[in-house]
């Protein structure tokens, strides 16, 4: 990922700026971000990518669970040797 | 009980360094490459439903995507990640940026809507997916599946003769 703007930054700042409320209002649920606009919080993934889906087809939008913890990526690629001897 | 091979045959003709070409054993390629599988990696609106039986009629009315790809069963990852430059080109519904953590510390990843469909199974996962740099990273799979999907499976793997199976 380079280091121009982000398609979500608006959105993502807009999290950050509402993240205390959320994770008082909201804790696990999905929440989506349309540009700066809070739109609703759904309890699974699926329900609330098919609301996006409907209003805004393929976004860009922010879809987050709340208070969720990073993920954790795979040791193994990582250190996989380039070639075959 | 269906069941996918995921491994590879005694015998293998690689390229090698130079371009010559190479006979490994199956065991030695399931050492190096992994147990592997093709997958379709796409997005498909109807799969993002509350209703099960919605989501059901909509992968029966799919047709399926041209372009199938190598992906890594990898019992060492959590969650299934498809590779950054393919989400672009497919144009992946772009969902979020998100921090993750590996051996390497931490970087930024972007996340994607989308679904990962296991050819020899007709199984798909479909929902968020890490968009991870295999392609920059000059890694042989375009997909990486982890343990989420892995969960409802039965993994079988020989590295003595290079065999693999994933049944679901």
């Amino acid at each position: 990922m380079n280091s121009a703007i982000h398609p979500l930054e608006t959105e993502l700042r807009a999290f950050e700026t509402r993240k205390a409320d959320l994770e008082k209002t909201y804790p696990g649920k999905f929440v989506l971000f349309k540009g700066a606009d809070f739109i609703g919080a759904w309890d699974n993934i699926n329900a609330a990518a098919a609301e996006a889906i409907k209003l805004y087809g393929r976004g860009p939008y922010l879809i987050r669970q709340v208070g969720a913890p990073s993920p954790n990526l795979p040791a193994s690629v990582l250190f996989r040797q380039l070639e075959m001897s | 009980m269906t069941i996918a091979d995921c491994g590879f045959p005694q015998f293998n003709p690689v390229v090698g360094l130079g371009g010559q070409v190479q006979v490994q054993t199956g065991q030695q390629v399931l050492l190096y490459k992994g147990p592997t599988t093709l997958v379709e990696v796409d997005f498909e609106a109807g799969l993002f439903h509350a209703d099960p039986a919605k989501v059901q009629a909509a992968i029966a009315a799919r047709t399926a995507a041209p372009q199938l790809v190598e992906a890594l069963i990898d019992t060492g990852a959590l969650e299934s990640c498809i590779d950054e430059d393919l989400a672009a080109t497919l144009q992946l519904p772009l969902i979020d940026q998100g921090e993750a953590s590996g051996v390497g510390g931490k970087e930024k990843f972007n996340v994607y809507l989308g679904h990962i469909r296991i050819v020899a199974l007709n199984y798909y996962q479909y929902g968020r997916f890490l968009g991870v740099k295999l392609q920059q990273g000059q890694q042989p799979h375009k997909a990486i599946l982890g343990r989420t999907l892995l969960q409802g499976m039965i993994l079988v793997y020989d590295g003595r003769t290079g065999m693999c199976t994933l049944a679901n």
